[in-house]
């Protein structure tokens, strides 16, 4: 069993999609919670339930439907264009990882931004910055740490997505078959070598992303104690 | 120049207060906890909106219920020094000045400075608040007392037209206290700038103030 | 010239964030280059073998070939929402039948390209040989595996077996429920179970391995009917001629060769 191709074919469609998830997830989670009219809040919380939902969903449901929107007579893959709609295409995959990561990097990006000091972007205000640029020269940099932590699990969540990808991308060697895809086909085919080599991997790859996740934690942590400790005298 | 009226529904009682700072006056506010200073300042400077009421700043309308007026904060050009000095973190006492150099040609709608201009005016700043040796620190590595006329340093950079300041000075001990509070007297020699300071110091608004108002619970006591 | 450098500044970090995106997106998509691959959509059990079989098949049918290896239900769920694949091998006929009725495979190609027998195996701890009648050799185990008759298709044909030779009632209390052919396979691999019912396909990898040992043989007409592979062009291929030639060569010689090798019978 070629191993090579699977590691190669994950990283690509991860990392495409973990790109994609933390535009998108920033984007979200400054837009949505940034709204203060009645009707603006009600829409953004509906939002926020279709965002958040593959969390609730098991993998296949999300994948079932994912397969009715993407197929040829779904009203996304219908305007794609090919036969088949997008499923069994790379961007199939891509667009599974999005769809399942996304609630984490929004989560994150969430809790990050609403948690930065509101004074000071109050401060800021006052000072005469415009909107655009505190989100990008104070709001941002201070949450930063929450954001990358939020990066680090979409990666994480896209590596290891296998119920939807398996069903819109389907498990297509050199194509579309992903490392959890091959792990998968390792097992049924009584191939323990390459199960082992193929875990061992995705082992390696939990531990790297553990320890961002951890960094990002403790810089948050850190940057939330000196706040609290820069508020009075010394 | 200020001139307000605002009425606004707080968790204890209801603030209404009309008040009034002459150009180069500094009003100071005194009352106990609680009594509505913040929230007044706040209405002010565009951070909470009152309930009712108009707001005139420099004879801009930058607040009236009845004619639907609301400017942001940005518009307002109203100064303020936050209680806990809301440095940003993340940037140095220059660059935090900076910031506040290149945002305030923004709002004017002037063309910003080059990078050494902006460099040179907030060194002013500096040296005119007595804190020019900490341009590269952070504000976690200041003291009080460095924090605070950091604080002042910014908010004058931008080039306000009044000036709020929430209890500026309460955080700090007595040697620095009298420090700020000739820092603040030597700054109002020859500015037209109006200046509104919240304390519940009595010596320290006796020292400082032009006029002080009391108030209490919400409604004014006294202007004195 | 300020204003242009400045501008420039500003807009580099959105610059190189979409050529970044723009990369990654033409590197991704660069491993779909020439013409498309017949998509054969295979239950997982036929993938060793159909590996194996790939080069020869490619000069067989004219074309590339890519294999698409899942569960039968989730791969009927694929065709039946419109995914592209050509042809369609699932490992029990029920699978297959609500394609023909749906009519979306071409009726007239398909055939069963190879079939299955149940097994019963001892893993390689359990003292036991082929002599005595399987009552008695069953009854000094306490744990054996056998698939659920609701999620897996080797259940059902254990639970035939078992109910045609009267074991149901004494060896309800040893039974140890997977819910996949491949469950059971790993319980007989670590000696968690002193055996269990497997495909003949199963055994033969695990006897291979030296994890267990063969005990008895099952005949379709005790196991409630024969474990069939029928095999079909789908309706909506893009390359029916070329899928037509696969389906046939599955029946031909090379490929009922590599399938008796695998354990499969013939069909």
């Amino acid at each position: 069993m070629n191993l090579l191709d699977p590691i190669l074919l994950s990283l690509r469609v991860a990392g495409l999609a973990t790109v994609i998830t933390a535009v998108l997830g920033l984007f979200l989670a400054a837009r949505l919670n940034a709204t203060r009219s009645r009707p603006g809040r009600i829409l953004a919380g509906g939002l926020e339930s279709v965002i958040l939902a593959p969390m609730v969903f098991p993998p296949t449901m999300t994948g079932y439907l994912l397969l009715l929107l993407l197929g040829p007579n779904g009203p996304v893959g219908s305007l794609w264009g090919a036969s088949g709609g997008l499923l069994f295409s790379w961007l199939a995959a891509v667009i599974a990882s999005v769809v399942v990561s996304l609630p984490l990097m929004y989560q994150s990006a969430k809790t990050a931004l609403t948690s930065v000091d509101p004074h000071c972007i109050a401060a800021a205000r006052t000072l005469g910055a415009s909107e655009r640029r505190i989100f990008w020269k104070i709001t941002v940099p201070l949450a930063w740490p929450g954001i990358a932590g939020g990066m680090a699990l979409a990666f994480a969540r896209a590596i290891g997505e296998f119920g939807a990808t398996l069903m819109v991308a389907g498990n297509i060697p050199g194509a579309t078959q992903t490392i959890p895809l091959a792990l998968y086909s390792a097992v049924e085919s009584g191939n323990t070598h390459a199960a082992n080599l193929l875990l061992g991997i995705t082992v390696a790859l939990s531990f790297a992303i553990v320890i961002v996740v951890r960094w990002s934690e403790r810089r948050t942590a850190a940057s939330r104690a000196h706040r609290l400790a820069g508020g009075g005298s010394r | 120049m200020i001139q307000a009226t605002c009425t606004r529904q707080l968790p204890e009682y209801m603030l209404d207060v009309s008040l009034s700072v002459a150009p180069g006056e500094t009003l100071v506010i005194q009352g106990e906890s609680g009594a509505g200073k913040t929230s007044l300042l706040e209405c002010i400077a565009g951070l909470a909106a009152p309930d009712c009421g108009t707001i005139i700043i420099n004879q801009v309308t930058v607040w009236s219920s009845q004619d639907r007026i609301n400017l942001s904060p940005q518009e307002r050009a109203a100064g303020f020094v936050f209680q806990d000095t809301a440095l940003f973190p993340h940037m140095s006492a220059r660059e935090n000045v900076s910031f506040a150099v290149t945002a305030g040609y923004r709002r004017r709608h002037e063309t910003v400075p080059q990078k050494k201009a902006v460099a040179a005016l907030a060194q002013q700043e500096f040296e005119r608040l007595g804190i020019a040796h900490l341009a590269h620190a952070r504000p976690r590595m200041l003291s009080g007392g460095e924090r605070q006329r950091l604080a002042l340093a910014r908010a004058l950079a931008a080039q306000p037209s009044v000036l709020l300041l929430d209890e500026p000075f309460s955080a700090l001990d007595r040697k620095t206290r009298e420090e700020m509070w000739r820092i603040v007297r030597e700054l109002k020699t020859g500015t037209r700038l109006s200046l509104v300071l919240v304390t519940h110091d009595h010596e320290e608004a006796q020292v400082l103030a032009d006029r002080i108002l009391q108030i209490d619970r919400g409604l004014i006591h006294d202007d004195a | 010239m300020h204003s242009i450098a400045i501008f420039l500044g500003n807009s580099l970090k959105p610059i190189l964030l979409a050529t970044a995106i723009a990369g990654l997106v033409i590197w991704s998509g660069s491993g779909c280059s020439g013409k498309d691959p017949l998509i054969i959509s295979a239950a997982s059990s036929l993938g060793p073998v159909l590996e194996e079989l790939k080069p020869a098949a490619e000069a067989a049918c004219g074309s590339r070939i890519a294999l698409n290896l899942a569960g039968s239900g989730a791969l009927r769920t694929q065709i039946e929402s419109g995914a592209p694949a050509d042809v369609f091998i699932p490992a029990a006929s029920p699978d297959m039948d609500l394609l023909e009725k749906a009519g979306l495979i071409l009726r007239d190609t398909r055939r069963d390209c190879a079939a299955n027998a149940l097994v019963l195996v001892s893993a390689t701890r359990t003292l036991a040989d082929g002599t005595h009648d399987l009552a008695t050799t069953l009854a000094v185990w306490s744990r054996i595996a056998v698939g659920d008759p609701v999620s897996a298709p080797v259940g059902r044909y254990t639970s035939n077996v078992l109910a045609r030779l009267g074991l149901e009632q004494s060896l309800s209390n040893k039974v140890v429920t997977g819910n996949s052919v491949r469950q059971i396979v790993s319980y007989i691999e670590t000696g968690s179970v002193d055996g269990g019912f497997v495909f003949a396909t199963d055994a033969q990898r695990l006897i291979q391995a030296g994890k267990a040992r063969h005990l008895r043989r099952f005949t379709p007409a005790e196991s409630g009917g024969e474990v069939r592979y029928p095999a079909a062009v789908l309706a909506r291929s893009h390359n029916p001629e070329a899928a037509r030639k696969f389906v046939l060569f599955l029946s031909g010689t090379t490929a009922q060769a590599a399938f008796e090798r695998a354990g499969f019978t013939k069909p």
